[in-house]
């Protein structure tokens, strides 16, 4: 298929002609985001500012309390005095109450000043309510000093002017001492000035240019990703899907465009609204700036010059190509408007995670980043605005994402050839059978549950000792999940579980497989370690919460070997894999039960090993056609890891020839399960078969 | 010259997570001449839509082999294409163009030589009689006049090769009636027609040489004399019922 | 409009709402977009943060992690052995040798050194005192680490100071308590669980107001422009149900499903508030409980359904008008923003629920459910909160069911959005009701 530029013109111009006819689009897309962005940003600028003159400017009764009362109030006095000669605002306002301690709980007023003398035992503050746990915070401040007065500003954390108040109250006390200090040292014969001592001076070897870069540089592809969203999204729910559901879709099917042809049209209309949109709110953002300063805006003007915003531009195109591919592959799975309109959502929210890469700390383009499409780019032009140029690595970023995004056109392309997905009448058997097929549209919805409930629930049990956790996450969350499926879908449980006997010989490729697999999860650790180097504090603090002391070994490998080989087998090797075994290719869905089967893990460090262990066990799981072996493999693995960590072997660092013997084992077990092999039955066929005939 | 539309052993099968693999069509060959009607004759789901679908080049076969004045579906589908005028009840206009607009973009789009575009949109509102509502946009039009634009749409680029997917579908009697008067004019201009439908009426009028397909197979083909004679019976209706409850006997274990 | 007697059709009647508000809820709970956005979105998107805040911070913590300030330091003074002895002595600290500073500088530039540290005597007046020096601290501020780095070395060099002046003292004859002068301590009396509530009361409200808005978007298009897409309302008003009944029902309904996707939001969201914080605050030393606290949780289910019925009643007045679904999203989307501008206003915090703000509709059901989280009760705000709500809701719902009433929309033939209808409507006298 090759592009006649012709008919794309001609595609792209009739594209753009209805778009800009159709009334909706264009007050969603273009009216709205004009008239409510400078709106909204004046707002919010206003009602902050208006908040922090208001926390300024408004008065701050406070009560004194404590041993030494007068001289606390002495000494404000002094702060008053300052304050007024040098006319700032803040308000203080002493208010007589009977119990101070009780005035702050009822908000009488917003801190409590408290004086009494170093170093002396005294009564604490009485908690704020009763049955609560003590205050967040111990009490904070120097070191006292036996005999000195200690002024102590009791305020609440939660009530944001008392906090406020009590804070510019401490400066400004700590001003006062400073003055006081100053003043006796002076009257001491000092010869210099406090502020004349070891004066320090900072020298920003930066060029102020790029250090104002480096901020814009961080959050301009978020916005830019959320234009393109703003503008494109409905544009792109129109193209494909809006087509489908109007039937218009077919009739252009069959004219002598072609199918890429089409595609790279609508790609450009979309792009083209993108860019309007784009431009429009830049624009709507620069007025704002010239109109009503934006603090620190104002150094921005100097950090573009005509070769950067050229080089931008250029940098941020593959970045806006993905993000239209992506809505139009979007739009071309859904079979309707208002569905694609669905889907669009998630993918936002899914879509500027990578663009929020520049805003973490240490990213730098010299590292696995540089293979994430859109996230790279994004530290690229970070890293031009702070005028570092990596060439090869930004050539590098570019020509991924630029990959990524022909790619991800390709992807819809072949939406285009699918029957289901050209027109929008579909007959749901599925819906009306329920049962298994039902189960496999809606696996992911699933295990989505799973995993969030996974997550909520750890927030809670973490207090918890290790074995109400496992068994809350095991068998409650795991196994209840199961069961819940099963019930409901009507799954016969032998057959979703894979509850077969394998043959014999599998055992003793299972008894090989352990260690070798063990090593080999190992080697993937520390392969995965060079890119992705794991917090050692994390990983002693996993330990130490997986191998607690007080609990005794045999409790500790039922919890940590037999129970996860019974129960997360029949989560991920039984229903999972049984939820997704036709809809996936076998060498696909061993990969992805693996990958589902790391992101359970939760911390980034343990993704690669797990996964890679995941993807053995569904692998052994596919080719036993039973799920008794991986359970064995899974427990017997993990009881590994418990020895190993008891015995004090060392996990990391291991001989090379170690890793390879483990990789040879490995082959060599799965050459036994090879040659011992039921298979799972009801798999795709590994090659596309011709139909008979 | 060859042959306009020749389909030989053509098969699709896809797969439906529901129900497993769907065999939609079943070796199914055929042959339409240029000046010709050849009507396909089916219920709902026999597998019409998708052989014609095959032909228009939106679906791949699974096997067999399909083409169009000479071109293969599978190795010249533009060229097919540019050969092709489809209609269908499934096939809309663009709401928010006009009738002049639209028939200047599927010219333009189906290779018509661009001096010469304006010339054909001009004859065609001539022809089908728009030119009242030439600048109106589609939406606008009644459904008697949006048939009329679609109808020059499918012509907009003179194709030799005409292929109706139940047209007549969600159309009043007097607007199907003008339809077919409609393709039966562009069978006198020497066109090669194909003609889907599950109306035995429409197939009975219309038709030069009727298949009947049922389950993705063609049962009968010949000419509605032809047929009458092979089965016995007089009314379309009754041969339809019999072929296919003959094939349903043939092939019991077929889904 | 009410001269005309109503006949016994027009009459409100509970057993149909039922049948009807069921048979809402039963489509909607099996319709993917319903559920994905009132249902699915409020239990896996927080998780979802949740999981993306933890990963980033591992991320940056096992890249980050065993880094030591980089320091190249030149001219260290003489009379203070000890600050040279304290920085070579922290571990935190790795002092570099380099010849000269222009090639250290070099160094900071490519990244191989994070701050450059220069010491001169003191000139002029300030050396008077002896050994009196100034600092000098370069550092890249393009670098997280170099930034670092510069921040602690200034207080490294500060705290020199102040132990060095304290010596001074001393030896000019101040005792320590003179010195002192007196000791700033300060203690923040607040629980875990009181930081905790209002850390929530902070994010969960804006979300609350967003979340209950989606959660009532698509119910509201669904159950009148969706259905006359579908062909369904027609069905539906040949039926013997009273139209206000329909409506009543499909009021109730979106109210239940927008009302159901907030309290489902405030839920997860407050129990994922403290994991996703705690690794934030375990920095700072500091800890915190979230979660809802039961004294709270009649006030935030009945502004859930306060505010669901105000959002719902005005979503379907809009969404009345449209014949298909995608009209109806276009017509829903300005009230939909409109409800957003007022939450622009809350995120400031400090905002207090006072008298006239709890007469302004949404903005007094989101501060009353802010401050119910973090335990503070106005009462007669908010009565007159749930009074001013209710009396909005009325009359929202009185408008749609007289709206309701007009043949034309009825039937789905009128063209045109709320507005264009009221404009007409308003200009002309109304007239009596001749339909039976």
């Amino acid at each position: 298929m090759n592009l006649d530029p012709r008919i794309i013109g001609v595609l792209l111009a009739t594209e753009l002609r209805m778009i800009f006819r159709d009334r909706r689009i264009l007050f969603t897309s273009i009216l709205l985001p004009i008239l409510l962005t400078p709106f909204l940003i004046l707002i919010s600028h206003r009602s902050i500012r208006h908040y922090e003159q208001t926390l300024k400017t408004s008065e701050h009764p406070y009560a004194v309390a404590g041993e030494r009362t007068n001289e606390v109030r002495a000494l404000l006095a002094q702060v008053h005095e300052r304050l007024k000669t040098n006319q700032q605002a803040f308000k203080f306002n002493e208010k007589t109450v009977t119990d101070a301690m009780t005035s702050l709980v009822k908000d009488e007023v917003h801190f409590v000043v408290r004086g009494f003398t170093g170093g002396q035992p005294r009564a604490t503050n009485p908690p704020a309510a009763k049955g609560v746990p003590g205050p967040v915070d111990k009490p904070e401040g120097e070191a006292e000093v036996a005999g000195a007065l200690v002024v102590e500003l009791v305020f609440r954390g939660d009530r944001d002017y008392s906090a406020f108040a009590a804070g510019s109250m401490a400066d400004a006390l700590g001003e006062s001492r400073r003055l006081l200090r100053s003043q006796a040292l002076v009257q001491h014969g000092f010869p210099v000035q406090v502020k004349q001592m070891a004066v320090v001076e900072n020298r920003e070897i930066a060029q102020p240019k790029a250090v104002a870069g480096l901020r814009l540089g961080m959050m301009l592809t978020m916005f830019l990703f959320i234009f393109i969203m703003m503008g494109g999204a409905m544009v792109a729910a129109d193209s494909i899907a809006g087509e489908k559901e109007r039937g218009t879709l077919e009739t252009l099917l069959t004219t002598a465009a072609s199918r890429l042809e089409i595609l790279t049209a609508k790609q450009l209309s979309i792009l083209v609204m993108a860019a309007l949109i784009t431009l429009i709110q830049v624009g709507n953002l620069l007025a704002f700036v010239a109109f009503k300063g934006f603090p620190g805006m104002g150094e921005m003007s100097g950090v573009l010059s005509p070769g950067i915003v050229v080089l931008l531009i250029f940098l941020c195109l593959p970045m806006a190509a993905l993000a239209c591919s992506a809505l139009l592959l979007v739009s071309g799975w859904a079979k309707s408007y208002k569905e694609a309109q669905m889907y669009l959502m998630p993918m936002m929210l899914l879509g500027i995670v990578p663009a929020l890469a520049p805003m973490l700390p240490g990213a730098s383009l010299r590292s696995v980043l540089v293979l994430v499409p859109m996230a790279n780019l994004a530290i690229g032009v970070r890293d031009v605005l702070t005028r570092q140029f990596d060439w090869p690595m930004l050539v590098l970023a570019w020509v991924i994402t630029v990959g990524a995004a022909a790619w991800v056109m390709r992807w819809s392309a072949r939406f285009l050839l699918t029957e289901r997905m050209i027109t929008a009448a579909d007959r749901d058997d599925v819906e009306a059978k329920g049962g298994l097929p039902l189960f496999q549209r809606q696996v992911w919805r699933w295990f989505a549950l799973i995993w969030a409930s996974l997550l909520i629930v750890s927030g809670f049990s973490e207090k918890c000792d290790l074995r109400v956790q496992l068994f809350i996450n095991l068998v409650l969350i795991f196994f209840g999940f199961c069961c819940l499926i099963l019930r409901y879908y009507h799954l016969p449980v032998r057959e979703a579980l894979a509850l077969r006997a394998p043959r014999p010989l599998v055992w003793l490729g299972v008894l090989i497989a352990v260690p070798a697999g063990f090593i080999c999860a190992l080697g993937a650790f520390q392969v995965a370690n060079l890119f992705l180097p794991a917090p050692q504090a994390m990983v002693e603090q996993l330990s130490q919460s997986v191998f607690p002391a007080h609990i005794p070994a045999w409790q500790i490998l039922l919890g940590i070997s037999v129970m996860p080989g019974i129960f997360e087998e029949i989560t991920f090797r039984g229903v999972l894999l049984h939820g997704l075994h036709r809809k996936l290719h076998p060498a696909v869905l061993v990969v992805v039960v693996g990958l589902v089967f790391g992101i359970f893990h939760v911390a980034l460090f343990r993704f690669v090993p797990t996964a890679a262990l995941g993807m053995m066990l569904a692998a052994v799981t596919l080719l036993t056609g039973s799920i008794f072996p991986a359970m064995l493999w899974h427990a017997l693995s993990n009881a590994l890891g418990v020895l190993a960590y008891k015995w004090q072997i060392p996990e990391n660092g291991l001989d090379p020839s170690i890793y390879l013997l483990g990789l040879g084992l490995l082959a060599a077990a799965f050459w036994i399960f090879w040659r011992q092999r039921t298979p799972y039955p009801g798999l795709r066929p590994w090659r596309r078969q011709c139909p008979p005939g | 010259m060859s042959i306009p539309i020749r389909v030989q052993q053509l098969s699709k099968t896809f797969f439906d997570e529901g129900r497993g693999e769907v065999h939609a069509v079943r070796e199914v060959s055929f042959e339409c001449a240029a000046g010709e009607i050849f009507g396909l004759l089916g219920a709902n789901g026999a597998g019409k839509t998708t052989t014609l679908r095959i032909l228009a080049t939106i679906l791949k076969p699974t096997s067999g082999t399909a083409s169009v004045m000479g071109h293969d579906v599978l190795e010249e589908p533009e060229a097919v294409r540019r050969q092709l005028g489809f209609s269908s009840s499934t096939t809309a206009l663009y709401p928010r163009l006009t009738a002049r607009e639209t028939l200047d973009f599927f010219a333009r789009i189906n290779g018509c030589p661009p001096h010469q575009v304006k010339a054909r949109v001009d004859y065609l509102i001539e022809r089908f009689g728009i030119g009242d509502y030439a600048s109106a946009r589609v939406d606008k039009l009644s459904q008697g006049m949006k048939q009329k634009v679609a109808l020059a749409r499918t012509v907009a680029h003179d194709p030799p090769v005409l292929i109706f997917d139940e047209p007549t579908v969600g159309l009043d009697v007097l607007n199907a009636v003008e339809m077919q008067k409609v393709i039966a004019e562009f069978r006198a201009e020497g066109k090669a027609i194909i003609f889907s439908t599950h109306i035995m009426s429409e197939a009975e009028k219309l038709c030069d040489r009727i298949a009947i397909v049922h389950r993705g197979r063609i049962h009968a083909c010949d000419t509605l004399a032809g047929l009458r004679a092979a089965t016995g019976e007089h009314y379309l209706e009754n041969i339809f019922i019999k072929s296919a409850t003959a094939a349903a006997a043939a092939s019991p274990g077929e889904p | 409009m009410s001269s005309t007697p109503r006949d016994s059709r027009e009459r409100l009647r509970w057993g149909e709402v039922w049948v009807l508000y069921q048979h809402e809820l039963r489509s909607a709970l099996r319709e993917k977009t319903i559920v994905l956005n009132s249902i699915l979105i409020p239990i896996l998107l927080y998780p979802f943060l949740l999981w993306a805040a933890f990963t980033g911070i591992s991320y940056v913590a096992g890249r980050t992690e065993g880094f030591v300030r980089r320091v190249a330091v030149f001219h260290w003074p003489e009379e203070h052995p000890r600050l040279r002895l304290k920085l070579e002595y922290d571990n935190r600290y790795s002092v570099v040798e380099v010849t000269d500073v222009s090639t250290a500088t070099n160094l900071l530039r490519a990244g191989m050194l994070d701050a450059v540290l220069e010491f001169e005597p003191a000139r002029g007046p300030a050396a008077a005192l002896p050994g009196n020096f100034s600092a000098r601290i370069s550092s890249d501020g393009l670098q997280e680490r170099s930034r670092e780095a510069r921040d602690k070395l200034q207080a490294f060099v500060d705290q020199y100071r102040h132990d060095w002046l304290r010596r001074e003292a001393k030896r000019l004859g101040i005792d320590a308590p003179g010195w002192q002068v007196f000791t700033i301590a300060r203690e923040n009396t607040a629980t875990r669980k009181q930081m905790g509530a209002f850390l929530l009361g902070l994010v969960a409200p804006v979300l609350f107001v967003v979340m209950v808005a989606v959660g009532c978007f698509y119910p509201a298009v669904d159950c009148t422009a969706g259905e006359r897409e579908r062909g369904t309302w027609e069905t539906l008003m040949t039926t013997a149900a009273s139209r206000i009944s329909m409506v009543t029902a499909k009021y109730l309904y979106v109210t239940t499903v927008g009302g159901m996707a907030g309290m489902l939001n405030l839920v997860t969201i407050a129990l994922t508030l403290k994991p996703m914080f705690a690794p934030l605050l375990a920095r700072t030393g500091k800890t915190l409980e979230s979660g809802i606290p039961f004294s709270a949780l009649p006030l935030a289910l009945a502004g859930a359904l306060l505010l669901a019925g105000f959002i719902a009643a005005g979503m379907m007045l809009f969404a009345a008008f449209a014949r298909t679904f995608k009209e109806g999203q276009a017509m829903i989307t300005p009230f939909y923003m409109l409800i957003l501008v007022p939450i622009v206003f809350l995120q400031a915090p400090g905002m207090k629920l006072t008298m006239p703000l709890a007469s302004v509709p949404i903005v007094n059901v989101t501060l009353m459910v802010r401050e119910a989280l973090s335990g503070t009760y106005h009462w007669p705000q908010i009565g007159v909160v749930l009074v001013s709500s209710l009396v909005v809701i009325a009359l929202a719902v009185r408008l749609a069911t007289s709206l309701l009433k007009v043949e034309d929309l009825m039937v789905g033939s009128y063209n045109g959005s709320l507005l264009k209808f009221l404009g007409t409507r308003l200009r002309r006298a109304p007239r009596p009701q001749t339909k039976s």
